[in-house]
């Protein structure tokens, strides 16, 4: 062993080591894994092994070792191993998968962040039904002229106004929450699907855009029913964006089941993807909005979400609108 | 009588302007989009016209502009859960803004300033 090797086990000098066991230095969790990689090698095969050791001060680095075992003019079998230490290598990869993780958390929230404005409405207008119904009950009780009926109607009117509101706030915190990690359940996608339209529906308004539904009764699937309602409101901000400032504009989305698949198309009244763009959609980042309008990080969630639904994300090219289906494996 | 149109697309609200309008003296009439707003004061003529801002069909930016255009002498409300800023204000040239939810007291004074 040279002064490298020395250094990485963390050994002063070769005779402080002399006929120490290699195996004892390999973490304890890759143990039975080296020696079985060990005993493939001794018996002619060749290979690559990742590994940790733990260095005679405690130090974990991660190795990698290359073998390839040869036959000798005698005989016998020797092997040659060349072990390289790549922790900096797997640090590196694991900052990339964070940063990764990071980006995937900002596109999540980035559509409910777009949609915030016309939540803000959503809520406005039953506040401002429950404050003027209650202030006319105060106004009426002051003066002393209530009836009972006027009273009971105005009260269950304040009652079913602040079940909308509890309803908006339930789905919001709902659809701003981490969804990553969330369990697969069997969840209707109909339900999910109007549960995120419902939080879209007022930007819709704002923007005039009809929003056509073409949904069957119910459609039981296995799947992450938040990440999903996420990915079903990124697909909507990016149509509403694409088509707010078109004379009619429509957004359609439909539902449909296949032998073990669903379908999910979102249609808008925009006329397509650019073809240069085509290729770069799902990348992280990319987008064609102004700076400040767009984080491009909208279309690489979805696909992001997609994926762990063993799915896929596609532009339809032969649609004479702007057309993106969504595939889920029914589980 | 003083004549008020109310242009707004949620029934509850509309419910409470005419209960509020009911309590000074003006004649109230209802539109619940802005396209039927635009055919009213096409045809009548109104003091005052309350109007929310989106709307189905035509919205309550419709329905200004074409009283504007029409040079129409109506003082004109808009009442929005939107929060509008000055500029988007000033440009839609409305008498008066009410941003909801809002206090039915004190917006109900401006009303009747305009109708005096």
């Amino acid at each position: 062993m040279n002064n490298t090797g020395l250094d990485l086990i963390e050994a002063q000098d070769l005779e402080s080591v002399y006929m120490a066991n290699v195996y004892d230095i390999v973490a304890p969790e890759w143990r039975s894994q080296f020696i079985e990689f060990n005993d493939m090698i001794c018996q002619g095969g060749s290979g690559t092994l990742v590994f940790e050791i733990i260095g005679l001060k405690g130090t974990r680095r991660w190795m990698e070792t290359y073998a390839h075992s040869f036959d000798l003019q005698d005989g016998t079998i020797g092997h040659l191993a060349i072990t390289n230490d790549i922790s900096d290598r797997i640090e590196r990869n694991r900052k990339i998968q964070k940063q990764q993780e990071a980006l995937l958390e900002a596109g999540r929230l980035t559509a409910l962040g777009e949609f915030a404005g016309g939540i803000a409405h959503e809520i406005n207008n039953p506040l401002a039904i429950i404050k003027a119904k209650a202030a006319l009950i105060n106004h009426h009780l002051k003066s002393g002229e209530i009836d009972e009926t006027y009273l009971a109607k105005s009260v269950s009117d304040i009652e079913e106004t602040v079940g909308r509101i509890s309803g908006i706030i339930k789905t919001l915190k709902t659809l701003s929450r981490d969804s990553t990690d969330d369990d697969f359940e069997v969840s209707d996608l109909v339900q999910i699907i109007e549960d995120a339209l419902s939080l879209c529906q007022e930007r819709c308004k704002l923007s005039n855009i009809q929003v056509r539904k073409i949904l069957p009764e119910a459609l039981p699937a296995k799947c992450q029913k938040v990440a999903i309602g996420q990915m079903i409101m990124n697909l909507l901000n990016n149509s509403h964006d694409a088509i707010a400032h078109q004379k009619n504009p429509w957004v359609a989305i439909e539902l449909v089941k296949l032998k073990n698949k669903v379908k999910l198309i979102f249609t808008d009244s925009g006329n397509g993807i650019a073809e240069e763009h085509q290729a770069s959609l799902l990348n992280p980042f990319f987008t064609t909005k102004a700076p400040g309008d767009g984080t491009g990080l909208g279309l690489s969630f979805c696909a992001s979400v997609v994926k762990k639904h063993k799915g896929q994300l596609y532009l339809n090219t032969k649609s004479k609108n702007t057309q993106f289906v969504v595939e889920i494996a029914l589980l | 009588m003083k004549r008020v149109l109310v242009v707004e697309d949620e029934p509850m609200i509309l419910e409470i302007w005419q209960e509020l309008l009911a309590t000074i003296n003006c004649k109230v009439d209802i539109s619940k989009d802005g396209d039927d707003g635009l055919s009213k004061v096409s045809s009548d003529y109104y003091d005052l016209v309350i109007t929310d801002l989106k709307m189905p069909v035509k919205d309550g930016t419709d329905l200004i502009n074409h009283l504007h255009q029409k040079k129409k002498k109506s003082k004109i409300i808009l009442a929005s859960g939107f929060e509008i800023n000055e500029e988007e204000l000033e440009e839609l040239k409305v008498d008066h803004f009410i941003q909801k939810p809002f206090d039915i007291h004190q917006e109900l004074q401006v009303i009747q300033t305009f109708l005096a």
